[in-house]
């Protein structure tokens, strides 16, 4: 048995020990809970300088982090002039479709918003969530001017105007010089036949020939549509995605263009392109994966992110069949809009002509490459050659342009087409016609 | 004990009580009334009565989904249960070192946010670049090489392997949790009885945390059933719907082609589907506790 007092020293020891264990768990606890709240209240530093404006919501997809970072100077100078703040919520393509149709569906739309024309646009116009801006577009012929001929058509439903139209963009066959040549390949393909040979040169020589990013489906459609219309022309291209009564997707000249693309698919297009995204795609091109690749003109800025990649590639027009129709795939395909529960319509409209202005535009155009449908006066120096040449061959030479598909259709039509596009790549025996049957 | 009134024990339920009602029940309720309707999300609501359940049980892309769906849970169930109890038992071992470094590696993989994983795995599966066929490359498999998720064929095995690596740490901590519980005393007296490691686990340690092993099937077999993170993150459901499963078919017949009623009806055909498997699963593994 110890000694008393040896006890009470242990005893006091062992007390002392516990407290100071409880005092750091406790102190420990503290600094977390701190943590927590402060993490939560986090502080917008413009709140503290603008406290007095309004906080607009601003919903956008930028395609590419050039384009991401005007839009953003943009903003800069808008919250300067107005006072106001803008919350802006950015991702990615497909996603980005499918938040704005849930925001539709519960009615949250933001003040602002980017999106797509065409039906799909309609759908959402007619469910009463966009606001008309008419009153205050038909009021700024001043603004309005600025734009080139034309471009409120798609933007304009029922003789109202809903949105401002943006960016016109296209899409286009790029293709990588440097292995063309490797392959002995000397002339760019002008005709279907003469891509399926530059393709077997190509393949011969070890190079993959095309590579598509099948995953995110409607890049499949760069192929389909524009075979499609080369096979059947853009009058029946119309017809059929305007919904004419009697028309539908299994039509022989589609059906021969599905055939195609399915051939296309199975002997040329790179290994596992149905496990590539639509970002994957144009980067790996970029790096010289592939020859050839139906981009946009969003691509261009991926192309010049990579050093020298922009001295390789080069486009051309997507090849012709037996007619010579030459449209190209694209478009002002998409507008600005405000959320019709939207209460500060004045600010948000000014916000739009803020992002939408000569000065915006006239940078996208230099430092992307992408057409805009503003008349601006580019200086051809700042430009990146290959996109000044492709706003050359849109703006003269093109006989014109044919919309995408999958916005011409109505959301459950177009989910039905891009499965039809997987369908038709998926396999060598796949059944072409069935699958465009079932699309209407 | 006090006898504690009826009253106050419901007054301390009321806060858990309304968050569940609120955001549990009424909503349920709410994909119930609209599961009887077509509806855009934004036209007015048509009642069509069953129809969309007529749809449902003729749409082949929902039973394509079923399959898959019921695939993944029987591979969750009968792969990352026994795996997770193998390393649990390894961990739980006195005689193992760096006890705590286990028990760390196998969990971490769940503490990972499931869009990181989607999205690194991804890279790993990617046919030209990624490390899978890379490293089939360098020991000369070449044949072996597929386009991981891009064929129908390899996608959603590839898929239901990451779920394995991702979730069998949840089950190693329960496992390792519930195989401590057991008092040491009877292990001790098995050892010294000489019984062999085997014969310990299936007559000793699997009947004392039976009660666990009920909780964890009913877990992974509810969990598996509504999965929809990595699929939807990796694939979509592609390619060519040989990844859906019935969550990703409803967040697109809801959301992508905004038919919110349709989408419902597969919600509804969903929770019934788990209602029916925890009722099984509670009639299969009833057992009295071992005390």
């Amino acid at each position: 048995m110890m000694k008393p007092h040896k006890i009470i020293i242990l005893f006091i020891r062992r007390e002392k020990i516990m407290r100071s264990k409880k005092y750091v768990v406790s102190v420990l606890c503290a600094i977390f809970i701190f943590l927590m709240l402060c993490g939560g209240c986090q502080k917008n530093d413009k709140d503290d300088a603008t406290a007095k404006g309004k906080e607009i919501t601003y919903f956008y997809n930028a395609s590419n982090e050039v384009e991401r970072k005007i839009t953003e100077e943009a903003i800069k100078r808008y919250e300067k002039k107005s006072g106001n703040t803008v919350k802006t919520t950015t991702m990615e393509g497909e996603s980005y479709k499918t938040k704005i149709k849930t925001s539709v569906a519960s009615n949250t739309l933001p003040d602002v918003f980017n999106y797509w024309t065409g039906e799909q646009f309609q759908t959402i116009v007619e469910s009463g969530n966009v606001m008309d801006l008419s009153d205050l577009v038909n009021a700024d012929t001043e603004y309005k001017q600025q734009f080139i001929d034309g471009a409120f058509d798609e933007v304009t439903v029922r003789d109202k105007v809903y949105g401002i139209p943006t960016s016109v963009t296209g899409q286009i066959m790029f293709f990588n010089k440097t292995l063309f040549e490797k392959a002995g390949i000397s002339e760019v393909p002008s005709t279907i036949e003469e891509l399926e040979e530059a393709c077997d040169k190509l393949n011969d020589a070890g190079i993959t020939p095309i590579i598509c990013g099948s995953k995110d489906r409607w890049p499949l459609l760069g192929w389909f549509s524009y075979l499609a219309v080369r096979y059947g022309g853009v009058e029946l291209y119309t017809d059929v995605t305007n919904g004419k009564s009697d028309t539908s997707f299994a039509n022989p000249e589609f059906v021969r263009a599905g055939k195609k693309l399915n051939e296309i698919s199975q002997k040329y297009f790179i290994n596992g392109s149905m496990a590539i995204d639509s970002t994957a795609a144009p980067a790996q091109f970029t790096a010289g994966q592939a020859a050839i690749f139906i981009g946009g003109t969003w691509d261009i800025g991926t192309f010049a992110s990579e050093d020298h990649a922009l001295e390789n590639i080069e486009f051309a027009p997507f090849p012709a069949a037996e007619t010579d129709e030459d449209a190209v795939y694209g478009g002002i395909a998409n507008c600005m809009a405000v959320g019709a529960s939207s209460d500060k319509k004045e600010e948000a409209y000014d916000l739009i002509k803020e992002i939408m202005s000569v000065e915006t535009e006239t940078k996208k155009v230099e430092e992307t490459g992408s057409l805009s449908c503003m008349k601006v006066d580019v200086d051809k120096d700042k430009m990146i050659p290959l996109a000044y040449d492709l706003t050359e061959y849109f703006n003269k030479r093109a006989s014109g342009f044919f919309p995408y598909t999958d916005q011409a259709l109505n959301p459950e039509q177009a989910e039905r087409l891009l499965n039809a596009m997987t369908e038709i790549i998926a396999s060598p025996d796949a059944d072409v016609e069935e699958q465009l049957q079932a699309i209407k | 004990m006090k006898n504690v009134k009826m009253r106050i024990r419901l007054f301390y339920m009321l806060p858990a009580m309304a968050f569940f009602i609120g955001l549990v029940i009424i909503p349920v309720g709410m994909s119930l009334y609209n599961s009887f309707f077509e509806w855009n999300g934004i036209n007015t609501k048509i009642f069509i009565g069953l129809g969309n359940f007529k749809e449902l049980i003729k749409d082949k892309q929902i039973s394509g989904a079923l399959i898959n769906t019921l695939k993944l849970t029987f591979a969750s169930t009968f792969f990352q249960l026994p795996i997770g109890m193998v390393i649990a038992l390894l961990v739980t071992g006195k005689k193992t070192k760096f006890k705590g470094l286990f028990q760390s590696v196998y969990f971490l993989p769940v503490i990972l946010s499931s869009s990181i994983v989607g999205i690194l795995w991804t890279q790993i599966y990617e046919p030209n670049l990624g490390l899978v066929n890379l490293l089939l490359e360098k020991l000369g498999l070449e044949r072996f090489q597929h386009a991981w998720l891009g064929e129908p064929q390899t996608a959603l095995y590839a898929v239901i392997f990451v779920m394995l690596w991702f979730y069998v740490g949840n089950y190693v901590l329960i496992y390792y949790g519930a195989l401590e519980s057991i008092p040491s005393d009877i292990l001790e007296y098995s050892e010294l009885d000489g019984v062999p490691p085997v014969t310990k686990f299936f007559k000793i340690q699997l009947p004392l945390i039976w009660p666990t092993i009920q909780l964890t099937t009913m877990l992974v077999v509810v969990n598996s059933l509504r999965y929809f993170d990595l699929i939807y993150i990796m694939t979509k459901g592609g390619p060519n719907h040989s990844t859906d499963v019935l969550a990703t078919v409803i967040v697109r017949e809801a959301f992508d082609s905004m038919r919110f009623g349709y989408g419902s009806a597969i919600s509804m055909f969903l929770f019934l589907l788990g209602t029916i498997f925890i009722v099984i699963i509670n009639r299969l593994m009833k057992k009295e506790s071992v005390y």
